[in-house]
C-alpha cells in the first residue's frame, strides 16, 4: 500500500488543504542549508573534542596505553551523522546520478572532477586538523610547547586519508548512479507507453 | 525580482475578474506565489502552470510563451 492511499494521510490533506510548490521548494532549499549546518557542525564539534582528549593524552603521561577518545555515546553519534550522510549519498545514487552540475550524469568517469573535489575536501581537512589540534594543545600548555610540526604532519596525513577515501567513494558512487540509470532508462524503454 | 515580470498573466487575471487571493484558492497555492509569477520572482512548475492557464481559461501560450521579438524588441 502507498503512503499516499492511507485514509489517514487522505484526510490530513483534505483538512491541511494542498501544498504550495514554491513553499515546498523554498523549504526543500532551508533544510539543505539546516542539514549542512547541523552535520557539519555537528561533526567539527565532536571532531574538536575528540582531538582535545587525544592531545591532552599525549601531553599528560602518554605511557599508559592509548584508550577510546569517544565515549560509546559520542561514537554513536558519530556514527548516526556519517551513517545520515551515507544515506543522502545512497539516495541520490538510487537516482542515478552523483552531483547536480555538468558531472552528475555524465557516461565516463569524471576524474579530474573528482579529483578536485577529493583534494578540496583533502586540504581543508588537513588544516582544519592541523589547527584544532593546535587550538586544543594551546589550551592546556604553552604555545611553546605546541606541537606545530607534528600537528601539521598529523593534518596532511588525515587529509591525504580523506582525500584517497573520498576519491574512492566517488568513483563508487559514479558506477552505481550509473548502473542505476542504466536501469531506469531500460525501464523507460521497455514501457509500453512509448 | 530576478526573472521577467508576467504582465499578460497579470492582465489576464483581471480579465478574469479575479484577485490573486481568489487565483491562489483556484490553484491551490498561496498568495504570494501569483504575485511572485507575476512579478518574476518564481518560475512555476508545468503543473502550476496549467492550473493557472484552466483557472484563467486561457493556454499557456497565452501566458507563458515568449517569441523571439517579445524578448528582444529589437530582434527584427
Amino acid at each position: 500500500m502507498k503512503y499516499e492511499d492511507l485514509k489517514i494521510v487522505q484526510k490530513w490533506r483534505e483538512y491541511a488543504g494542498p501544498k504550495d510548490e514554491r513553499l515546498e521548494a523554498e523549504n526543500a532549499k532551508i533544510y539543505k542549508i539546516g542539514f549542512v549546518l547541523l552535520s557539519f557542525g555537528m561533526l567539527m564539534i565532536f571532531f574538536y573534542q575528540f582531538i582535545a582528549r587525544q592531545v591532552t593524552w599525549v601531553h599528560s603521561d602518554a605511557s599508559e596505553m592509548p584508550h577510546g577518545f569517544a565515549t560509546p555515546f559520542e561514537a554513536a553519534m558519530y556514527l548516526w551523522l556519517v551513517l545520515v550522510m551515507l544515506i543522502c549519498a545512497g539516495l541520490q545514487t538510487r537516482k542515478g546520478y552523483v552531483d547536480t552540475n555538468r558531472f552528475g550524469q555524465t557516461e565516463h568517469l569524471p576524474v579530474g572532477y573528482f579529483l578536485l573535489v577529493s583534494g578540496l575536501s583533502g586540504a581543508a581537512f588537513a588544516l582544519v586538523i592541523a589547527a584544532m589540534r593546535c587550538i586544543a594543545e594551546a589550551q592546556i600548555v604553552p604555545l611553546e610547547s605546541v606541537f606545530w610540526l607534528a600537528n601539521l604532519v598529523t593534518g596532511v596525513f588525515c587529509g591525504a586519508t580523506i582525500f584517497a577515501a573520498t576519491f574512492a567513494v566517488l568513483c563508487a558512487t559514479f558506477f552505481t548512479a550509473k548502473r542505476r540509470r542504466a536501469k531506469l532508462e531500460a525501464e523507460l524503454d521497455s514501457s509500453d507507453d512509448i | 525580482m530576478p526573472g521577467k515580470k508576467n504582465l499578460r498573466m497579470k492582465a489576464a487575471r483581471a480579465a478574469a475578474g479575479l484577485s490573486q487571493a481568489d487565483l491562489a484558492q483556484a490553484v491551490g497555492v498561496t498568495r504570494q506565489t501569483i504575485g511572485l509569477i507575476e512579478a518574476g520572482g518564481y518560475n512555476p512548475t508545468l503543473n502550476l502552470c496549467v492550473a493557472i492557464c484552466k483557472a484563467l481559461r486561457v493556454t499557456l501560450n497565452d501566458l507563458f510563451w515568449e517569441d523571439e521579438t517579445d524578448a528582444d524588441p529589437n530582434a527584427l
